[in-house]
Formats: structure tokens, sequence, C-alpha cells
């Protein structure tokens, strides 16, 4: 078995994962079925929001890894081998 | 009938139902619940796959099979192998600074050679390489 800091990476990765989507299926899926006056809508924000908040946040990600990729390609160019 | 195709024509099935249901092009008139489940669906189906790969990957670092005793017997043969190695090419440096009989053709020819670089890099550069020619040992 892995130890340590892997196990604890590893589960917190687990953890963060189902309690994003336990949020996000509650909030696509069972709140429309909840009466509008329930408390429970206090805790999640308008509609709209749940596909511009992946989205931005996709698009980010995306941003992060060019990037990236763009950033080492720009360390590793060589310039021309005179001979 | 290709993967690809499949592929396609099931996309583009799920994505035509999704159309017909949120913009009601059958105008089917469906309870208000039920075309606010149906129009996030894209977005909900793309996070759902991130919070699996993303739990798969956690749950797979977490019980990884990690071998202690390989990993330490590895550290030390590279050890043994970087000493192993520095013995030799000091050995080598003994032979080519001090060549016996047999190894004085082979260094002469690796003078040359050195030299003939030395000339061409320092006519690339622009400076003279007439000192070069003469005394091979300075670098321009």
């Amino acid at each position: 078995m892995a130890t340590g800091a892997d196990q604890a990476v590893g589960m917190g990765l687990v953890g963060f994962s189902l309690m994003l989507f336990t949020y996000y299926t509650v909030w696509v899926i069972i709140l429309p079925f909840v009466d509008s006056d329930h408390v429970i809508h206090n805790y999640f924000l308008p509609r709209e929001y749940s596909v511009i908040l992946p989205g931005v946040a996709a698009l980010v990600l995306i941003l992060c890894v060019g990037t990236f990729i763009g950033v080492v390609t720009w360390k590793n160019r060589k310039p021309k081998k005179m001979d | 009938m290709t993967k690809l195709l499949e592929w396609l024509l099931g996309v583009s099935a799920v994505v035509v139902a999704w159309g017909l249901l949120t913009f009601d092009l059958l105008g089917l008139r469906l309870p208000q619940a039920y075309r606010d489940v149906a129009w996030p669906m894209p977005m909900y189906l793309l996070l759902v796959f991130g919070c699996y790969s993303l739990a798969t990957v956690g749950y797979r670092v977490a019980t990884f099979n990690d071998c202690e005793e390989a990993a330490k017997e590895l550290q030390a043969q590279i050890q043994e192998a970087k000493q192993d190695l520095q013995k030799r090419v000091e050995i080598l440096i003994q032979r080519l600074i001090n060549p016996g009989v047999e190894l004085w053709p082979l260094a002469q020819l690796l003078k040359e050679m050195i030299r003939q670089r030395l000339i061409k890099v320092c006519r690339m550069a622009g400076t003279q390489a007439s000192h070069v020619e003469h005394e091979p040992t300075r670098l321009c």
C-alpha cells in the first residue's frame, strides 16, 4: 500500500470529488423538484450559475494547461546548430 | 460501421434529444421542473465524468503498491554503479595522460582532431586561426 502523504492526497481527491458530485447533483437534479420556498434553496445559487461556473472553471483549466505547455516549449527551444 | 461513426451517431442522438427537450421543438410542454433538469445536462455529464476521473486517480494513488525494499536496493545499486564509473573514468584519464606505447597513435589522432575543430570554431567566430594552427594548446 502507498504510505503517508500518498494516501492522504489520494483520499483527499476522492473525498473532494465525492463532495463536488453530491453538491452538483443536488443543485441540478434534485432542486427543481423541491418547493421554491424550502430553506434548502438558500444554500444554492440561481440555476444559471450551475452552467456558468463549471464553464468558467473549464476555461481557466484549459488556459493553465496551455500556458504550461507554452512555457515549457519556450524554455526548451534550442538555437540552430552551427556546423 | 466504424467505431468513430458509432460514437458520432450516439453523441448526435443525445445532442438532438437534449436540443428537443431544452428548446421544446416538439411542443411537448413538459412541466417546468423536468425542463430545468434537462437544460444543464451536458455540463452535468461533463462534470460527472470529471469527478469520476478525479476519484479514480485519487483512489489509485492511495492504493498504489509501493515496494520499499526494491527502492532501497535500487538506490544502493545506483551508488555502486556511480562509484564504479568514477573509478573507470579515473583509470581512463590516467591512461590518456600517460599513454603507453600502444595508445600513442590514438592520443596523437585525438589531438589532431581537437586542433581541427578548434580551427573551424575560430574561423567561424571570425578570429585569427593562425595561432591555433601553430600553438594548438591555446584557445583563441
